[in-house]
């Protein structure tokens, strides 16, 4: 009870003195930034253009009438009550709520809880009357009132609807839940250590920057609050101390975001921009836009200020997902530069001379770094050699592409891939499309008549082929690879490869079957730190997506959704792409089958037979899952051949079984019984067409519960799931660490950050 | 290498580009030419390294000041024809005498350093030890010839290294030094190595893992000895150090692996007729299996071989 006379006291502090000009003014603001947005293109017109005028409504409505809002908040703290109560009486001891509750400063305690409802609020606010607030099942007993918060806003009547605009902003709605859910790297050094592996911290799940864009000015308050919140550990007594002050400086720290780092961060957050080389280049072309539109404030150097204007816009980028090492990197070395500014130089000539380090860093450091690692590296290819990669990897493909079509060396490439990414696709998509997978004829035709070139293995005839294979079929596959050749997001200062998880596996079974493992890095990743494994520090992903089967989360909920609502207009286009891609996602269950698409790797001995129309030679291994790729072939179409962002986020979670049966049609359960049995003729056009049939509905969640058992792991208070996505893999497992300076052991790398001062 | 600065001396150039050029080309040609094709990698890289640095560092300050005073003299003595080439060739002799001096001062060098190498190794070495050796190196021969006139006691066992037996010639050696010795057959090295106390190999080449590539067996030597638990020193003069980095026994460049024919011992077989008769003439030892190595620069682990050659090549 004290609690809540605490937090009414914050809120008055930080609304009401100014009143209404103050937070109409505020409205304004943002207005004008999201405009700024669209100027530049982030948010593309017409979705903007609808998504503005009830965002107007928004902000303006409830700052006409006090009573109103009041009414909000009064709900909001209701909600909140409700859902620390039924929290605390759940899960009594657990690690989460002890360490919320325990904590001294009851402030603070406080206002994580209002953060979060706040944010869903606003949430469910947007969401309005759209649905059946299918995007909000993140509003869980644990995620304090959340849900609550959702019946707050019945109490809004006079809500406007959206109309026409409703599939738009759903969209918008639901990438910022799934921006929401980007973690931290770094946070588990932050929060106590038990924290990092229960699926249950509240305030790990990040606010959208897309909502703190533009659709109501109380966002961004919130958005900051939450952040500084999000430490309880730390950062609590400091926040707590000086609040409301922070927040509006925050709020306004917010608002000088450059909208090139805010496209940037959305992209990096939706996981559209992957890779740390195209991460480092894209924000280093971004930091280079900034500093063009940079203007020096009166009585300011720019040498002095700029350092000062950048770091809100690091911190942005950093909240929307961590940092990779090369991107660090990167930045110190920007502002070593920045720093080296002389104070008295012009702007013009400043911004002239940063824009242009900055352009040679990317040439020199990342393009040219890449092109000389694929020189260097595609040296080791030798003729029938197999070469075994795992997942993507910018300086990996393009040393095999370069072995292949400069040295025109003739190997066969494996590509390991393993979930949740599934990245390995986008490997075999692109090796294939630069002409690996051709027919080995051509390739016979083209040089196998060079005698400069021997062969260095007994079969000779073994021609290019790209194969793929999961990370459980690694050891079959390995015995037959010769060299294996992976990307790196980092290489530590004692040897080690910070990498994609699964990298480790690799290089431990490579190591198993004495092949060696080549690692491409590039010399801006390398980094002093070291790192004894990956537990002590890593990023978190999606506990959801470990949860829910590939079938599904290939298939994605988001689309149910919008099936949904074709459904009931009967708009049948979707469920038409849908079957498509049901159809693209059946392939021969026989193995045989499938590895007959690659002889040699199913019998070594056996010749490819040239009079088999073997134009697409990717074999696929053991995998039962594998639906984007086989969306690769040409002309099967569908959704996942293309890798937009519905495909590659990770689907929104289900998390009761009475909001599930809600949002999951008809159509939803018999595609995953479909997918399931894998038999396209349970599926037909008719069942997805039926009306939404609560008795079906509950049956079919059924069927999907058992595929998926996992799906309410949040309620089973002991069962905790942890995504990591980096590992580390010791420095003995690798052979070579292939960089534009040559090829170099692991125990010198050490050397080339002390002396050369990478 | 000698005979590399002899030739050097005779090169006919105008421009400093033309003599690196004629330098690469000459030295592409040794290595093809030798049957020796790593060392003699190493030692044209360590000539074209130094080479590159004086063209860069001591040619470029006299350089620059040669091609403003050719202006000058363009003014003067126009009648000249050629004052370019007049301050070139001035500059290009400067140049080619010092990279002459330098590259007898690495002949030179080459000397000293099995001395330095000798004196490292000798202590290592005590009385009682039985050491084995493989083939026949001028190094492990400097180390033990030291040891054995520091009045130290030990015993050698060699291998005969086929297929040229270079290992009678260290036997032959050895005994006019008076150490006691004994040749083993190289397929006896597993049956002797209980006996021994430390094994000694030469390098032809010291790859920049801090790998070795030695004449043939020494893989096998130091796969035996590490798994008998015996410590392996490889003993290499710094100008053996060569920026190459195999993954395994099969990645060597066609120009450094040479099959060589070889004779059998047994007469009562006409083998010849139906089989082949090759077998490589170097392989490479991982570093993993060598303990330290013994350079002029000092004693070093292999790992260390890739620091020095890190700095040799990348300044």
């Amino acid at each position: 009870m004290e609690d809540k006379t605490v937090t009414e006291k914050l809120q008055d502090l930080d609304l009401n003195p100014e009143g209404k000009t103050k937070a109409e003014l505020k409205a304004e603001r943002a207005r004008l930034h999201k405009l700024r947005l669209e100027k530049q293109g982030i948010i593309d017109h017409k979705q903007s253009g609808e998504n503005l005028d009830p965002k107007k409504d928004l902000s303006k409505k409830p700052a006409l009438s006090k009573q109103e809002r009041r009414a909000i908040q009064e709900a909001q703290r209701e909600a909140k009550a409700k859902a620390k109560g039924s929290d605390v009486s759940k899960r009594g001891g657990t690690s989460t709520s002890t360490n919320l509750n325990t904590h001294d400063d009851k402030n603070k305690n406080d206002r994580i809880g209002l953060g979060i409802g706040k944010d869903l609020s606003s949430l469910g606010k947007l969401k309005g009357g759209i649905s059946h607030g299918s995007i909000l099942s993140h509003g869980t007993p644990e995620i304090g009132g959340g849900s609550g918060a959702l019946n707050g806003t019945s109490k809004f009547p006079n809500y406007p609807s959206f109309g026409p605009n409703l599939r738009e902003n759903e969209m918008l709605l639901e990438s910022a839940v799934i921006n929401s859910k980007k973690i931290r790297m770094f946070e588990h050094l932050e929060v106590p250590n038990d924290r990092v592996f229960s699926g249950h911290v509240i305030d790990k799940w990040r606010p959208s920057s897309l909502m703190a864009i533009g659709y109501d000015e109380e966002e961004t308050d919130v958005n900051s609050n939450n952040n500084k919140i999000s430490v309880p550990g730390v950062g609590g007594s400091v926040s707590g101390s000086t609040a409301p002050s922070t927040i509006s400086k925050r709020k306004k720290d917010f608002f000088q975001i450059h909208p090139a780092i805010k496209s940037l961060g959305l992209r990096m957050a939706s996981s559209m921009l992957e890779g740390s080389n195209e991460r480092t280049k894209a924000m280093l072309e971004a930091f280079s836009l900034i500093i063009y539109d940079y203007k020096t404030p009166p009585q300011n150097s720019m040498a002095r200020h700029l350092q000062t204007y950048l770091n809100p816009q690091i911190k942005f980028l950093v909240q929307q997902r961590p940092l990779s090492v090369g991107m660090g990197n990167a930045i110190r070395w920007l502002k070593e530069k920045i720093s080296l500014v002389d104070i008295d130089q012009d702007e013009a000539s400043t911004k002239k001379e940063l824009i242009t380090n900055i352009r040679n860093y990317v040439n020199e450091r990342i393009s040219a770094a890449v092109e000389s690692i694929a020189v260097n590296g595609s040296a080791k290819i030798n003729d029938g050699d197999v070469v075994l990669t795992y997942s993507h990897s910018s300086a990996v493909f393009r040393l095999l592409t370069h072995a292949f079509s400069v040295n025109k060396t003739k190997f066969s490439v494996i590509v390991i891939d393993s979930r949740v990414g599934f990245s390995g696709q986008k490997m075999v998509r692109k090796l294939v499309a630069s002409g690996m997978a051709r027919n080995p004829d051509v390739l016979d035709s083209l040089s196998m008549y060079d005698n400069s070139r021997k062969c260095s293995s007994s079969n000779e005839f073994m021609g290019c082929g790209v194969s793929y294979a999961l990370i459980t079929s690694l050891g079959y596959v390995m015995k037959q690879a010769n060299k294996v050749i992976l990307g790196a997001e980092a290489m530590l200062g004692n040897g080690a490869i910070l990498s994609r998880s699964g990298t480790a596996m690799v290089a431990l079974a490579a190591r198993n079957y004495h092949v060696p493992l080549l690692v491409a890095c590039e010399t801006y990743k390398f980094t002093e730190r070291v790192q004894l494994d990956s537990v002590v520090n890593n990023e978190l992903g999606n506990p959801e997506s470990l949860v829910i089967l590939p079938n599904e989360r290939n298939s994605n909920w988001m689309k149910y959704s919008q099936m949904d609502r074709n459904l009931n207009s009967k708009d049948d286009s979707s469920c038409l792409l849908i079957s498509n891609t049901l159809n693209s996602l059946s392939y021969s269950p026989l193995s045989s089958d499938r590895f007959s698409a690659w002889p040699n790797l199913n019998n070594r001995r056996t010749l490819p037979d040239p009079t088999k129309p073997s134009s697409n030679q990717i074999g696929v291994f053991g995998g039962n899952n594998t639906g984007n790729l086989a969306g690769s072939t040409p002309g099967s179409g569908g959704p996942p051949s293309n890798w937009s962002l519905e495909t590659l986020t990770p689907n929104l979670q289900i998390l009761s079984k009475d909001r599930a049966v809600n949002n999951m049609t008809a159509v939803a359960a018999s595609l995953s019984v479909s997918s399931k049995i894998n038999n396209n003729s349970i599926y037909n056009k008719s069942s997805v067409l039926d009306p939404v049939d609560k008795e079906l509905a509950n049956a079919k969640w059924e069927i999907f519960e058992n595929e998926n058992p996992l799906v309410n792991w949040r309620e089973l208070t002991n069962l905790k799931i942890l995504d990591i996505t980096r590992d580390i893999t010791p420095s003995e497992f690798v052979s070579v660490v292939v960089t534009e300076v040559g090829l170099i052991p692991t125990t010198s790398i050490s050397v080339l950050l002390r002396e050369y001062k990478i | 290498m000698t005979f590399f600065v002899v030739v050097f001396g005779l090169f006919v150039v105008s421009t400093i580009s033309e003599l690196i050029l004629k330098v690469h080309e000459a030295s592409d040609k040794l290595i093809k030419d030798s049957n020796n094709a790593i060392s003699m990698t190493a030692g044209c890289a360590v000539f074209l390294q130094v080479l590159n640095r004086l063209s860069q560092v001591d040619i470029m300050v006299p350089f620059f000041l040669s091609f403003f005073l050719s202006f000058l003299s363009f003014f003067l003595f126009f009648l000249l024809s050629t004052p370019f080439f007049f301050f070139f060739g001035k500059d290009l002799d400067k140049c080619r005498r010092l990279l002459i001096e330098s590259g007898e001062g690495l002949v030179q060098k080459a000397s000293q350093c099995r001395e330095i190498i000798s004196n490292l190794s000798s202590s290592f070495i005590r009385d009682n030890m039985v050491i084995l050796v493989h083939s026949h190196s001028r190094v492990v021969m400097g180390a033990l010839h030291l040891a054995a006139k520091q009045n130290v006691r030990f015993s050698v066992y060699i291998t005969e290294s086929r297929p040229d037996c270079s290992g009678l010639k260290t036997a032959q050696e050895l005994q006019e030094l008076g150490i006691p010795c004994k040749v083993i057959l190289d397929a006896s090295i597993g049956y002797i190595m209980e006996k021994v106390d430390l094994v000694l190999v030469g390098a032809e080449g010291v790859v920049e893992n801090g790998g070795l590539i030695n004449k043939i067996g020494s893989y096998q030597l130091a796969l035996i000895a590490k798994a008998a638990g015996k410590p392996l020193y490889a003993l290499a003069e710094s100008y053996k150090f060569v920026r190459f980095y195999p993954l395994n026994q099969y990645d060597f460049s066609s120009s450094f692996q040479r099959f060589t024919d070889f004779e059998s011992t047994s007469s009562d077989i006409d083998w010849p007729q139906y089989l082949e008769k090759n077998s490589p003439s170097v392989d490479y030892t991982p570093p993993e299996y060598i303990n330290f190595l013994f350079t002029d620069l000092g004693i070093f682990t292999p790992a260390a071989v890739s620091d020095e050659l890190i700095k040799f090549y990348l300044d």
